[in-house]
């Protein structure tokens, strides 16, 4: 075959299907069944081409613009998308308690090493608060010396709205930051989780020693409870991370470790919105004295029961994530 | 015909090989500076339409200072990945070096993969990114193994010169020889141009003198005479 007339014989549809992938490129939602079918038929005759000017011709003006015409058209076609259009609505229904029953495990994991944390330095702070005090530094310590707790400043050191933003942008943060420590073998979770398991502990131990748990309880009531689910939920995906990472299976690493991150950065993406509401709850509620233990427990838990029930619920145990 | 397959080849449909063009460590860091520059600008821009608004003080000034954390907080993180869903793979950065983030069998990534590459971009890839590109023969970051990932090179002309007229018994070698020079002819050093259009000139004057008849040769750049002789159009 000649390559002259070979071109000659074939650029017409090269031409065509260059010209119909830069219109699917161009408006890939008015795409219909027709074009999408017209042009996967002309893409396969491309590809046909391409190959017979990789083999025969290589190098060649026409090799050259058949690989990019495929590479181009193989963008347009092999998406790997959910053909399904994202909503938030389908996202919270399906995708992200599918994702978020696939941490049980781990959440069990993350909870265990948050309470060894939380027990031993708890019970380090108690038996010897002069260790417990250098967790908190010299204003919080002043504060607790004066019988108040250092908490009282969340209503005073800034405007309430921008505190409420500093304090659930710093936890969505550290949930990202956790998840994506998953990457080091599992280790970002794992400090994540000794931290503010060392540091809670270490603070009740602190605060029970100058006769002030019971105030500081009542100001974490409130938030607490999510908030602490949720470091234990990011932990968790974390871990699920790491375990695509280092877990050996029958499957290829690679393949796994994708999976596993796909998965799990669904749980903490679909977790930072609650975020936002534990800010405003930490800003607004957590803080008020007025406001009766009894009903900032019950805040804290329906907030708990809420997320609980929005994460795992049975029926989108079939959801996809890809 | 056996080939060697580079990393960078990936199989399509009916097992056609196609070899991505990948963007290398280089482009991929300007396009970042481009895009890190851009966001350090519409950042700035934030903060002061914050100020200006909270003038004064009260309440409202705290909610606005929220919104204005809160705005920063979803630029520093969702920057990318609000322009890799929206564009398609492109950035403002990658779209003005023409390079594009597409699956590992160069489609269209899924939403979570682009999450999961950019969430990954602040850790570990802030720190390690730039080695593990380094050092991978397909110039992934962690962010790009985990979501299956890569960056291509879209960039390049649409179309090239391709040969109309060849000798008989011309092969893919010989017609890709003379395309690759006559691509390049103008953009080479003048002396290094000649001298290559001269060999080609000669090539075809000793074995195929036939090709030269009725072709004006005189005082021509060589380029030029074989841009008649084989009848060159774009494709």
């Amino acid at each position: 075959m000649e390559y002259t007339r070979w071109v000659a014989d074939r650029r017409t549809l090269w031409d065509e299907v260059d010209a119909r992938i830069e219109a699917a490129r161009a408006r890939y939602s008015g795409l219909t069944f027709d074009d999408l079918e017209e042009l996967a038929l002309g893409y396969r005759q491309l590809l046909h081409d391409a190959a017979v000017a990789r083999a025969r011709y290589p190098g060649s003006a026409a090799a050259r613009r058949l690989e990019r015409l495929a590479i181009r058209g193989a963008y347009v076609l092999q998406g790997d998308a959910n053909p399904e259009r994202f909503t938030v609505r389908r996202f919270y229904r399906t995708t992200f308690p599918a994702a978020c029953r696939k941490m049980l495990p781990h959440l069990r994991a993350a909870t265990a090493l948050f309470l060894l944390a939380f027990l031993f330095s708890g019970a380090a702070a108690l038996s010897s608060p002069e260790l417990g005090m250098r967790l908190l530094g010299a204003k919080r310590l002043q504060a607790l010396r004066e019988g108040r707790l250092w908490t009282e400043s969340l209503l005073t050191t800034a405007p309430p709205g921008a505190a409420a933003a500093g304090i659930a942008t710093n936890n969505m943060t550290v949930a990202l930051m956790a998840w994506a420590g998953g990457t080091v073998a599992g280790l970002g979770p794992i400090y994540a989780l000794l931290v503010n398991g060392a540091l809670l502990g270490g603070l009740f131990g602190v605060t029970y020693h100058f006769g002030m748990a019971g105030a500081l309880l009542g100001f974490v009531l409130s938030h607490g409870p999510l908030e602490l689910f949720l470091v234990l939920m990011s932990a968790a995906a974390g871990f699920y991370l790491a375990e695509g990472l280092v877990i050996a299976t029958d499957r290829p690493r690679s393949v796994t470790a994708r999976r596993h991150a796909l998965v799990s950065v669904t749980v903490v993406v679909g977790s930072l919105p609650w975020f936002l509401l534990l800010g405003i709850v930490e800003t607004f509620v957590s803080p008020q004295t007025a406001v009766p233990t009894l009903l900032k427990a019950g805040l804290g838990l329906s907030l708990l029961a809420t997320y609980i029930v929005a994460a795992f619920t049975r029926r989108a145990a079939r959801g996809e994530i890809r | 015909m056996y080939m060697m397959e580079s990393p960078e080849t990936i199989r399509t449909l009916d097992n056609v090989p196609l070899e991505l063009p990948l963007a290398g460590v280089a482009s991929r860091g300007l396009a970042f500076a481009i895009d890190s520059l851009l966001l350090a600008v519409v950042s700035t821009v934030w903060f002061l339409v914050i100020m200006a608004v909270t003038g004064g003080t009260g309440l409202a000034v705290g909610w606005l200072w929220g919104i204005g954390l809160v705005g920063v907080f979803l630029l520093q993180w969702g920057y990318f990945v609000f322009f890799e869903i929206k564009m398609r793979g492109g950035t403002p950065g990658k779209g003005a070096l023409k390079l594009r983030v597409v699956s590992s069998q160069g489609g269209t990534p899924s939403p979570s993969a682009l999450v999961v590459r950019n969430v990954l971009r602040m850790f570990p890839d802030m720190f390690v990114g730039v080695i593990l590109m380094a050092v991978d023969p397909m110039s992934r970051r962690a962010g790009d193994r985990l979501a299956g990932t890569l960056v291509i090179h879209e960039g390049g002309e649409r179309t090239g010169p391709a040969l109309g007229k060849i000798p008989q018994g011309w092969g893919g070698p010989e017609v890709a020889v003379v395309e690759a020079y006559l691509e390049r002819a103008a953009i080479l050093e003048p002396a290094v141009s000649m001298e290559l259009g001269q060999r080609i000139y000669h090539w075809i004057e000793r074995d195929y003198p036939e090709m030269l008849e009725g072709i004006e040769r005189s005082g021509r750049h060589p380029a030029a005479v074989l841009h008649d002789v084989f009848q060159v159009e774009r494709l």
